[in-house]
């Protein structure tokens, strides 16, 4: 599904991003992980197109970004760490536009947005403008608006920060209805527990360099994926 | 406690002296002594005006005994301009200032951290009084020669003026603050409101002429008539003018007013600011209903959103689009004064008339040229430039929109100044429609060369919407390259006037400007794209 090669992008002499190769196959969970300023939302940038690599290339369902971006994009979806998102707009407005931009006829939009925004406890508000909206209002309306397009491959930046419980239990079920219908979700996260418990293979990045990846079997063994994560690190320093 | 707060309030007020709002940074000492200057000039440029209209009615008001007339009519113009000059920001001080919470969450009274914005606004209700008033005190000192006494006086007249000009500033504000709390499309009455204040600023400023020539004309019967209208400034005037005790009693009166403002605004302070924000109460309780979801093309939905951006910032559609105000006020005006105009100027062109279709054009396309919408609009993205950039949307397409909104918002005027110019003119067809061509055209090119500076010069980092709007070389070079276009077009059409007709003139400015177009939209599409795209 998603297909990361030699990708390679620094910002002036810093290499944010170094050789780093990844494979996201359809029906996985893919957790990124590493410290601050490991690299990993340089490469999700990358990947949704905002970033242009310097060397490396990024394939959606075998798709080149570089090549057909607008191709790839229509696949995926992205959802930053905090999204800022059109403070001018309603919330509604907001969905139309994000509809709009997808080719999303009158009738799917409407059963998409009040199915999510029931779901998210965010159809009474949709009326009122962004501007008012909290930060986990904020944080729900991107999701509803990253899904609106049954999205193939979700690019998701530490999506749980600043959602409620009961909101992050229902994107934990999101992320995995999107994968057993064929799709995929490559997602960065600090937080060790959710990743060992939802991702079914996991990398960890530092300094820009992958430094393992695999099955959550795989990578952590018998030990924890903190211990793990926490042993690399010093291995690594 | 109130002492830090005020201090942190003068740091805000003169905050742009030191800190460079572009970067973020603090300025270098050079850069700090450059803007003091650049502002000292501002305010002399204001302030010698001032003092030559002051110098022309102190001598004759002070040697009639008049000389309180002359500080209250001075008092009155600082106190207008005052007001009209620090009611946004004291608004925007008071009600909407960004600390507002974080100073709430803290253990302060909000009495205090009212008295410490007020603090503030009457520092700037001072400055621009000061620019009014000081220039006349200087009048009245070269001509009457006071003495230290005399000269104190002056000065705690102004002191006590601005108190009065913060006062009223203060109710304004706080009117603005229950409009603005009320209404859904706040920023469109914030617009009609600036308009308001700068016609009135017009007004005044066209009519002080023959304003001055009445009160010279008859100064003791007109003084007379309005001393009861405007008795505190009576009062100021005779305080200033060397009665001490009339001069207590108006600053009395000042602080009387001052304390009564504070008062009442510190009675629902707290709850205007807690409950306000910037959303209108209206929007707050807005309802969703289905009906609501709408569906459309995505380049409707581009177009929609550029122009949402446009209507939700009064600062962007004042600055970047002011122009539209003066081309509906001159095609107003043409159609009501517009005989009286042809006829001088059948008379001043007599045997060259044919000229004045050429003059005509310029002066549309040079009043169309004060709209520079593009100019800003790349970099008005700002943080959310990742959103068109990870939606698949063709980066054509969203430039295309920024255009599309310019053309939108400029053309329903140009065509209204081009139908009355052509009415009151009465030029014939085909002048008629080359005119129409070439100001089509120069619309166009005005708002692609601010789209491709813009999309050269981006800034996406800045942290107040003005900077952009306002302060950038975009804006700079929309802004002097349209006058420029047109002198070099006045210019060419005096190198080949022996040679050309101003009509066939006006076909090589629209073969021009059509060339010019081309060849600035094919950059758009290629580089500009490819531009967009990698921005951030």
């Amino acid at each position: 599904m998603l297909t990361i090669e030699s990708l390679s992008k620094s910002y002036g002499s810093k290499k944010a991003v170094d050789d780093l190769s990844l494979h996201i196959q359809k029906g996985e969970i893919f957790g990124f992980i590493g410290h601050n300023g490991a690299g990993k939302t340089t490469t999700l940038k990358a990947c949704c197109g905002i970033l242009k690599p310097d060397t490396g290339r990024i394939r959606i369902d075998g798709i080149a970004l570089d090549e057909y971006p607008i191709e790839c994009k229509r696949r995926m979806a992205y959802l930053p760490d905090n999204p800022d998102l059109y403070e001018f707009m309603s919330g509604i407005g907001f969905l139309n536009f994000i509809a709009d931009i997808y080719g999303i006829p009158a009738g799917a939009r409407r059963d998409r947005i009040e199915k999510y925004a029931e779901m998210f406890e965010l159809k009474n508000e949709l009326a009122q403008p962004v501007s008012s909206y909290s930060h986990g209002m904020r944080q729900k309306l991107a999701i509803i608006s990253a899904l609106i397009h049954e999205p193939r491959l979700m690019l998701m930046d530490e999506p749980f920060v600043g959602l409620d419980p009961k909101a992050t239990h229902l994107l934990k079920g999101i992320m995995r209805d999107i994968c057993n219908r064929g799709g995929a979700i490559f997602f960065s996260t600090h937080v060790l527990e959710v990743a060992e418990k939802l991702c079914d293979k996991v990398a960890i990045i530092k300094g820009g360099r992958l430094i393992k990846s695999g099955t959550m079997d795989e990578v952590r063994g018998d030990a924890s994926l903190e211990s793990v994560f926490l042993e690399l690190e010093g291995e690594n320093a | 406690m109130l002492k830090a707060l005020i201090k942190k309030q003068f740091l805000e007020v003169f905050a742009s002296v030191f800190i460079d709002k572009r970067k973020g940074t603090k300025r270098s000492s050079g850069s700090v002594i450059l803007n003091i200057a650049l502002y000292l000039l501002l305010f002399g440029v204001v302030a010698v005006n001032i003092y030559l209209v002051a110098n022309q009615l102190c001598e004759p008001l002070v040697s009639a005994g008049l000389a309180w007339f002359y500080f209250a009519l001075f008092g009155l113009a600082s106190l207008l301009f005052g007001v009209l000059g620090s009611a946004f920001s004291t608004y925007n001080s008071i009600y909407v200032a960004k600390d507002n919470e974080m100073l709430f969450s803290m253990p302060i009274k909000p009495r205090t951290i009212l008295l410490s914005r007020l603090v503030s606004v009457y520092l700037l209700s001072l400055l621009y009084t000061l620019i009014v008033f000081a220039p006349a005190a200087a009048a009245y000192f070269r001509a009457a020669e006071p003495g230290i006494g005399g000269i104190l006086l002056v000065v705690l007249a102004a002191l006590a003026l601005a108190l009065l000009s913060s006062a009223v500033s203060c109710v304004l504000g706080w009117l603005i603050s229950l409009v603005a709390r009320r209404l859904k499309n706040k920023s469109f009455v914030t617009v009609l409101v600036a308009i308001l204040f700068l016609g009135l600023y017009y007004f005044f400023y066209f009519r002080i002429s023959g304003l001055l020539a009445k009160i010279l004309a008859s100064p003791l019967l007109i003084a007379n008539v309005l001393k009861g209208y405007i008795y505190p400034f009576y009062l100021m005037g005779e305080g200033a003018a060397g009665d001490a005790v009339k001069l207590l009693l108006f600053a009395l009166m000042c602080i009387g007013a001052a304390a009564i403002v504070y008062f009442i605004i510190s009675l629902g302070f707290a709850k205007s600011v807690i409950s306000g924000g910037s959303v209108s109460s209206a929007k707050k309780n807005a309802v969703y209903s289905e009906s609501s979801i709408k569906a459309g093309s995505a380049s409707s939905a581009l177009f929609k959103k550029e122009l949402l951006r446009f209507t939700s910032s009064p600062n962007y559609m004042l600055n970047a689009n002011i122009g539209l105000v003066f081309m509906v006020g001159a095609a107003v005006a043409l159609l009501i004064m517009g005989s009286e105009l042809r006829q001088r100027l059948e008379t001043i062109l007599t045997g060259n008339y044919d000229i004045l279709a050429l003059i005509a054009c310029g002066a549309v396309c040079l009043l169309s040229g004060t709209n520079i919408t593009t100019a800003s609009s790349v970099s008005l993205e700002g943080k959310h430039i990742w959103l068109p950039q990870s939606l698949p949307v063709d980066a054509r397409k969203a430039l295309l929109a920024k255009l599309r909104l310019h053309l939108t918002i400029v053309l329903p005027p140009l065509a209204l100044l081009l139908a009355s110019v052509i009415i009151v003119f009465r030029f014939p067809l085909l002048e008629s429609v080359i005119m129409c061509v070439v100001s089509l055209l120069y619309v166009l090119l005005i708002a692609l060369i601010g789209l491709a500076a813009n999309l050269k010069w981006t800034n996406l980092h800045w942290t107040n919407e003005v900077i952009p709007i306002k302060q950038s070389m975009p804006v700079f070079i929309s802004m002097f390259g349209s006058f420029a276009a047109i002198l070099l077009m006045g210019g060419l059409y005096f190198l080949l006037k022996s040679a050309v007709p101003p009509l066939g003139f006006l076909f090589i400015a629209a073969v021009l400007f059509g060339a010019i177009c081309f060849i600035l939209y094919r950059l758009i599409v290629t580089w500009g794209a490819r531009r967009y795209a990698e921005l951030g």
